[in-house]
């Protein structure tokens, strides 16, 4: 089979590259065609919109009246507007706060789980429990402990004379909440991943390790790290990428207020389009968003990049 | 020692995952009084008071729940089977064309969902399919396409591909080697791939939010709507409602513990 | 080849009968009205009955409600109506979300009125239908008003010496101070006041004299009576008369606050007192209380006087993509009629024909008609009509929030809201 397509395309180094492996077929139309419908989804409900959304960011658009080409003018407004900033710096807040305070604590769970531990599989199961949760699920389970002055948790804090999480009336302890139950949401999934590379460490070096006289720090940080570093890596701009989308938490929480001070990106741009019916700065802040996912996500897709034409 | 540190470590680990679950499933049996009593109450008469006013005060809440479900199959259906069959190129072949759109697979990953509800709202009521389970159905599957394509690459990768060349040369056709040959070999790659859009499909809001208003409304935006109603929050139902709802899903997951792992690493890690 | 076929007939039957399920549930049409649950409660009630009976058993149709919250209503309702089929087939909208942009969503009511009449149209003010016309097309038959009354927990206000009606708004303030208390353990808040529109806080401006958008289109509440207002407001939260989540208030969250005993007064639209004074979710049933408004004896020289207390008024609409047009407006001209304008008004409805506070079955069961009637002459909506009033309320109630947290001084505050606001008004 290899053999079979690759002397076509002998003299070009990809050709000889891909020859070297094993599944180094060209494909036929007949698999073109297999990718299609995958293709033609990403294409149609993604590409195609985010492209449109760029078009858009330089129209004046409501409703019933034709665009207007308005060129960057609703850049310019976007970043003449105090609450759009706003919610970028609650974003860049609640975003980093989330995926640390999540690395931090999926990275010390998958340590605690993959050592000693009774009941290993039932543990795990009781990790990964928030993953099934839905968001508004989420917001009514921690909105109802932490409910000013009568919820559970607020009240035990109370009790103890910690004062409680005033989420309803702080702007900044709202944000708090919202990434707590971002938090408690999305664990599982840095988790996992990273408890799934803990189990290719191999035993042995581990072991050696041991023996050479190294002590449980110097065994994780010379062993273990560097084998858990690419995952980690991915869950870190996974995540990073995913925790820009944060939307439901603050939404359900808040809508953004008190005085749209715990907006973040995504509901400035929900209430720009839908209820101001501004268009055209909605979709400014989309593609703004989409820069900077794409930024976020730079060295991962270069990474990525090489990789695939490497055996392309 | 060190055994206790870690029992307790992992002890306070699982209480702050299982307790906010814990206590709404609790609470969802509590009469509506005593929801709120302080200090809490761990011991009380159960009651199916809430579950009875869900049905009756949310009538809807069920014909949602079925939306829910519809909406889920569809995604899961549509979004395996286009990755099934893109996994399989994508594992058996090379060359600069597939690698190219494989990263256009990887790069449209990273643009964030909201962004496409703009342009694409008026399109779907051009199309006159807003509020149908079909917007639904589509977004969600164009969303995972790509990450259950990555994990059944993966799991096509491991089928050894002798089998297939022997189905070949016995003359069988390519959707017949696909169907006869590779599916049944990679059952949990599927299983893997589908767990993720169900998990999503279930419990997505944003899109519902846009997208439907009566007819393919899904379960997550009732309960949100409890969550906002005149007479105030009336938690006992929302509880019951949040326990209806949850309750399969994590059943599920709990069940499909190892397929998560798998599809994790097939696909975000090696992704 | 043939398998492909067959492969992608079976995944399209699958589709297919995902997206056909939908008939299956939604079997026998019902007629979609799209409001905020008040006007169910109002039209379908059991105090004064229900004005949509007749219609129904004559239409032999029902009738689904989807309810939303008042700002959840507009939003969804005009994204709706966009739609090329709508599903929608009638809907409730309030004034201060409309204008002139909207109006295209909707259908002009007038050529609807010269084919089938309105029962006694000039029953229902001018200044109501106004508030739905824009540039002559009339997008909306008023239905409710709501105007604002002043509410008092009579328990805790003897609990506290507050015996007297307050007759000027100092007197209120006073006693607000007195009804901060601990009761039972639990804080009582003073006052509450709904945060997610300028509406609740307009009558406590106006009550200074001030205002936030005069009728001529100028922004006025950078004033020193608005601010004087504001500083109230402000002091009022630090001090804990408000309540400490105020700012997250609607009016869903007022009438919870009202029930449960968190706060003692408010200003809110007087059908309310049957939500307050319910026994199925009040902890205080019938003893809420509902007097006038009154303003601040400084300003009015004497005590008595009257604040023009904030009213909104909700129209009954037709979205352009309607399914059932005909049918929405023999609805609008049932609920419209002298006598559902009644029932509506014992369900706890701020009825739109003058006619209704004479009837008999009103004066027993609404006990407030008069007062009502009273301050209607003089009452004033949030602000006047326009394009980005929607906005103008936010960036408005941004600025006060900041003002109440502190982040900015009273004055400060209502510059900065002038400076951003004065843009967005007709010129």
């Amino acid at each position: 089979m290899t053999a079979g397509a690759a002397p076509l395309t002998a003299a070009r180094p990809a050709a000889r590259r891909a020859r070297r492996l094993p599944g180094g077929t060209r494909p036929g139309a007949s698999h073109y065609a297999l990718l299609a419908p995958a293709q033609i989804l990403l294409v149609g409900i993604i590409l195609l919109p985010a492209i449109y959304v760029a078009w858009m960011s330089l129209q004046k658009v409501s409703f019933g009246a034709d665009p207007v080409f308005v060129g960057l003018e609703n850049y310019r407004a976007l970043l003449a507007d105090s609450v759009f900033w706003r919610a970028a710096w609650n974003t860049f807040l609640v975003v980093n706060a989330v995926v640390y305070g999540e690395l931090l604590l999926g990275l010390g769970l998958a340590l605690l789980v993959s050592g000693w531990m009774p009941y290993r599989k039932i543990v795990i199961a009781l990790l990964i429990a928030p993953y099934a949760i839905n968001e508004v699920s989420a917001v009514a389970m921690w909105r109802f402990v932490l409910e000013p002055d009568i919820g559970m948790v607020n009240w035990a804090m109370l009790q103890i004379g910690l004062g409680q999480l005033d989420w309803s009336a702080d702007p900044a302890d709202a944000l708090v909440l919202a990434a707590l139950l971002s938090i408690w949401i999305h664990t599982p999934f840095t988790f996992l991943i990273l408890y799934a590379a803990l189990q290719s460490v191999p035993q042995e070096i581990k072991e050696a390790a041991t023996v050479d006289g190294a002590n449980a720090w110097q065994s994780f940080r010379h062993v273990t790290l560097p084998f858990i570093l690419p995952a980690l890596l991915v869950a870190l701009v996974f995540r990073y990428i995913t925790a820009m989308r944060i939307f439901s938490e603050i939404w359900l929480l808040t809508e953004g207020g008190p005085a749209r001070m715990t907006e973040v990106l995504a509901v400035y741009l929900y209430r720009a389009a839908f209820r101001y019916h501004e268009f055209g700065l909605a979709s400014a802040t989309a593609f703004a968003m989409v820069l900077l996912s794409l930024a976020v996500a730079a060295p991962y897709l270069y990474a990525a990049w090489l990789k695939m034409f490497r055996h392309a | 020692m060190w055994r206790a540190l870690r029992l307790s470590g992992a002890a306070a680990a699982i209480a702050w995952s299982v307790f906010p679950i814990a206590m709404v499933v609790l609470s969802s049996f509590k009469p509506q009084r005593e929801i709120f009593a302080i200090p809490p109450q761990l011991v009380f008469a159960p009651t199916l008071d809430n579950y009875r006013r869900l049905v009756t005060e949310w009538p809807a809440f069920f014909p949602n729940m079925l939306n829910s479900l519809i909406v889920t199959t569809g995604a899961t259906l549509l979004t395996v089977l286009c990755a099934t069959l893109a996994g399989y190129v994508y594992a058996r072949f090379r060359g600069r064309i597939l690698a190219l759109s494989a990263f256009f697979m990887v790069l449209v990953r990273m643009l964030p969902p909201i962004v496409v509800t703009l342009p694409l709202f008026p399109f779907f009521s051009w199309l006159q399919v807003n509020d149908t389970h079909f917007v639904l159905i589509v977004l969600y599957a164009a969303f995972f396409v790509s990450l259950a394509t990555w994990i059944m690459r993966a799991f096509i990768d491991q089928v050894p591909r002798e089998l297939e060349e022997a189905a070949l040369v016995d003359g069988a056709g390519l959707f017949q080697v696909l169907r006869m040959v590779v599916l049944p070999l990679v059952v949990n790659g599927v299983i893997a791939a589908s767990l993720f859009v169900i998990v999503y499909a279930w419990n997505e809001f944003i899109f519902a939010l846009v997208f439907t208003t009566r007819i393919a409304r899904t379960t997550p935006l009732v309960m949100s709507e409890m969550l906002s109603t005149t007479d105030g929050v009336d938690w006992g139902v929302l509880f019951a409602a949040a326990t209806v709802q949850l309750a399969p899903i994590l059943a599920f997951i709990l069940a499909a513990q190892r397929y998560v792992i798998a599809g994790l690493t097939a696909g975000a890690v090696k992704g | 080849m043939d398998i492909k076929r067959r492969n992608a007939l079976a995944a399209g039957t699958a589709l297919a009968a995902a997206a056909l399920a939908r008939p299956a549930i939604a079997q026998t049409r019902k007629f979609v009205i799209m409001s905020h649950a008040v006007h169910r409660n109002v039209s379908t009630g059991a105090r004064g009955g229900d004005s949509t009976a007749a219609w129904r058993q004559r239409n032999n149709l029902e009738i689904e409600w989807l309810t939303f919250g008042v700002e959840a209503v507009h939003e969804r309702l005009y994204r709706e109506a966009q739609l090329s089929q709508g599903g929608v087939d009638m809907a409730f909208i309030l004034e201060r979300y409309g204008g002139p942009h909207i109006a295209p969503l909707f259908e002009d009511l007038r050529p609807y009125m010269d084919a089938a009449p309105i029962e006694k149209l000039d029953e229902i003010s001018p200044s109501m239908l106004a508030a739905h016309t824009y540039r002559g097309k009339l997008i909306g038959i008023p239905f409710r008003h709501a105007t604002h009354g002043f509410f008092t927990n009579n328990v805790m206000a003897r609990e506290r010496g507050v015996t007297q009606v307050p007759q000027s708004f100092e007197e209120v303030i006073a006693a607000a101070d007195k009804l901060t208390y601990t009761r039972d353990g639990a804080r009582v808040a003073g006052y509450a006041l709904s945060m997610d529109d300028p509406s609740a806080l307009m009558d406590i401006i106006r009550a200074h004299g001030g205002d936030f958008i005069t009728r001529d289109y100028r922004f006025v509440a950078d004033q020193p009576q608005a601010v004087a207002a504001i500083a109230l407001v402000r002091d009022w939260y630090r001090r804990g008369v408000l309540p400490r989540n105020v700012m997250t208030f609607k009016t869903e969250e007022v009438i919870t606050a009202m029930q449960q005993g968190r706060a003692a007064l408010t200003n809110q639209p007087f059908g309310r007192i049957v939500n307050y004074n319910d026994p199925r979710g009040s902890r205080f049933p019938g003893e809420i209380s509902v007097a006038n408004i009154p303003m601040m004896e400084s300003v009015a020289g004497r005590k008595g006087a009257l604040v023009p207390a904030k009213t909104s008024v909700w129209a009954m609409a037709i979205p352009s993509n309607s399914p059932d047009k005909q049918r929405a407006w023999s609805l609008i001209r049932e609920l419209s009629s002298v006598e559902s304008t009644i029932r509506a008004a014992v369900n706890g409805n701020g009825p739109v024909r003058m006619s209704a506070y004479d009837d008999p079955r009103v004066r027993e069961l609404a006990p407030y008609a008069d007062l009502e009637r009273r301050v209607l002459p003089t009452a004033q909506l949030t602000v006047p009509g326009f394009d980005q009033a929607g906005r103008a309320m936010d960036i408005f109630m941004e600025e006060v929030q900041k003002a109440m947290l502190g982040a900015a001084e009273p004055q400060a505050a209502m510059n900065a809201a002038k400076s951003r606001i004065e843009p967005l008004l007709p010129s």
